[in-house]
């Protein structure tokens, strides 16, 4: 029974957990520019992040080191430092992004400028990684980022056609001033979006915090393989919303106000105030992932301690880490750049650094050295590689089309 | 085991996958440096009737959205909250496509003509959206008129259909 439990927590935390602001804000915008034609691209990103998250959860729980530690082990420290530097710097962005989305979340409920909202947000964030315990910490915010299934609901009662989302999804035409250019930067945006390189530090650093071994591998890879594609329904839940909503009035989504437009429309104040809650939780949720991920990176390149497990004292260069990146998120943010630029270039961004963080992982995984019997099997190396592909010709793409289409504008 | 000990470790073993691992490395590195530099120069866009047209669909849709927001704070099915921070985004939004225009260059006096259509129907769109901002920030809970942005909504779809004719 209490096993049953752990797996059920751990799939609800995994689906609550799985969508960022980058996730929430580039449905959106895709929805509401270009309806469901780029629901693949969600469903590729859901795919590829199940076939590395899983990877890395397996080489944490098999050698019971987190994956970053390994890279730099196996790959010696030159290729580990620009792996390093590429991963921290993304991090750092969507850290950024995060805490700008917690203090939107909490200006569309109070109407008080965001600005104001950003210090508290990330104080709050080091408060809470300071004081709270790790589990409670992931649990917590992942079942309240569960109240974003609202989306869902939400496209439920604005009683769409659904037949036409279905052709939408089918038929790959692009709307009236749509560019095809315009399109492939968006649809690599989604991808950096499910795939971003966080979330695999964070469940394999996770992995190590919380002591999975072997034995845990069975409900590593349910969470995963069931939280992260029931997370990714969400994602598709929220485009559709756009889709239904903003794309017949030509309302491109600029604002986090303008993805709550479908929601009140759908089901008033009450649905609003719940996704409103989802939002914030899965934003501080994030926005402790990433400021975790970023002292994880640091401190395992540099063989530092580090982790929850620690007292901060007995981990202080990590903790300083985190605080410092929260410093550097919080002077960006006031500086007055917008948080939804922020994240639409952090997703971006993201895409093009994903070889750096997949490509290690791969060849770590096919270790039989640190892996033993739990190297890689034939299905997963060739899902690998596949993605690998996918994922250098996204991240290749990425800079041409970021210049083409000025951003996606 | 020491860092310097795994360096040594890792050379001994001369793995392939090192050396494949630096060149994309090196190429996704060098690719995120491109992309900065590009981006900080300022790589321009063409300046013709697509600026323009630009500015507008953006006003555009800060207006309609700003409609729907006051429609939905009209119904009850909004809170007033959220309403206010969604017209003060779009006030925001039709600054941004304003300040677009004025920066547009227009080279002909026909294109200059245009320029200036679109900055009146931007400004006229903009001190409306403005308007509406400050009526939500009344005390009253009363409904919030809404015929000036449907007229401004008017306004800016057909000079959008002449600068697109163009």
């Amino acid at each position: 029974m209490k096993r049953l439990f752990a797996v059920a927590l751990g799939i609800l935390t995994a689906i609550g957990g799985f969508l960022d602001i980058g996730d929430i804000v580039t449905n959106a915008v895709v929805g509401s520019r270009f309806g469901m034609s780029l629901a693949w691209v969600v469903v590729v990103g859901v795919i590829g992040i199940c076939v590395f998250a899983q990877m890395s959860g397996r080489v944490a729980a098999v050698s019971g080191r987190a994956t970053f530690e390994i890279i730099r082990e196996r790959l010696g420290p030159r290729a580990a430092s620009a792996n390093l530097a590429a991963s921290f710097l993304i991090n750092v962005m969507t850290l950024t992004a995060e805490v700008g989305g917690i203090a939107l979340a909490l200006q569309l409920v109070s109407s008080v400028s965001y600005l104001l909202w950003v210090p508290f947000a990330a104080g709050a964030v080091w408060l809470v990684i300071w004081r709270v315990r790790f589990s409670i910490m992931e649990n917590v915010t992942g079942l309240i980022g569960l109240t974003l299934v609202g989306f869902a609901v939400a496209l439920f009662l604005l009683g769409p056609s659904w037949s036409e989302l279905a052709q939408q999804v089918m038929q790959q035409g692009l709307p009236g001033t749509e560019k095809a250019t315009t399109y492939w930067f968006y649809a690599v945006a989604l991808f950096g979006a499910a795939m971003t390189p966080y979330e695999v530090f964070f469940f394999s650093s996770g992995a190590v915090e919380e002591g999975w071994t072997a034995e845990d591998l069975t409900q590593s890879r349910v969470n995963v393989l069931v939280g992260f594609p029931l997370g990714g329904v969400l994602s598709l839940a929220i485009a559709a919303c756009g889709a239904v909503v903003l794309l017949p009035q030509s309302i491109q989504v600029t604002t986090l106000s303008q993805v709550m437009l479908p929601v009140a429309e759908a089901g008033g104040k009450v649905l609003l105030a719940v996704i409103i809650l989802g939002v914030v939780a899965a934003t501080f949720g994030a926005a402790l992932e990433t400021t975790l991920s970023s002292g994880y990176t640091l401190a395992q390149f540099n063989g530092w301690s580090w982790g929850k497990f620690h007292r901060p004292t007995e981990a202080a260069r990590f903790h300083l880490t985190m605080i410092i990146c929260l410093i550097v998120g919080l002077g960006v943010l006031l500086t007055g750049m917008d948080p939804i630029k922020i994240t639409e270039l952090s997703v971006v961004f993201s895409a093009i650094a994903l070889p750096l963080t997949y490509l290690p992982i791969l060849v770590v995984a096919n270790d039989p050295e640190y892996m033993g019997e739990q190297v890689n099997g034939a299905v997963t190396n060739a899902a690998g590689v596949f993605y690998l592909i996918v994922i250098l010709v996204a991240s290749l793409a990425a800079v041409p089309l970021l210049i083409i289409t000025k951003a996606g504008s | 085991m020491s860092s310097v000990m795994r360096m040594r470790l890792d050379e001994r073993r001369g793995r392939p996958s090192r050396s494949l691992a630096d060149r994309s490395v090196k190429a996704v590195v060098g690719s995120l440096l491109v992309t900065l530099v590009v981006l900080t120069a300022g790589c321009g866009g063409s300046p013709d009737t697509k600026d323009l047209s630009k500015a507008l669909l953006e006003t555009r849709a800060a207006v309609r959205s700003t409609e729907l927001a006051v429609d939905l704070h009209d119904e009850g099915r909004t809170t007033k909250a959220a309403a206010q921070v969604t017209v003060a985004d779009m006030v925001d939004q039709i600054g941004l496509a304003q300040r677009r225009l004025v920066k547009a260059p227009a080279d002909t006096p026909e294109l200059r003509d245009l320029r200036r259509q679109c900055e009146v129907v931007v400004t006229d769109a903009l001190a409306t959206v403005q308007d509406t901002k400050e009526a939500l920030s009344g005390p009253a809970d009363g409904p919030v008129p809404s015929e000036d942005l449907s007229r401004v909504e008017g306004a800016v779809d057909q000079t959008l259909t002449v600068v697109t004719k163009r």
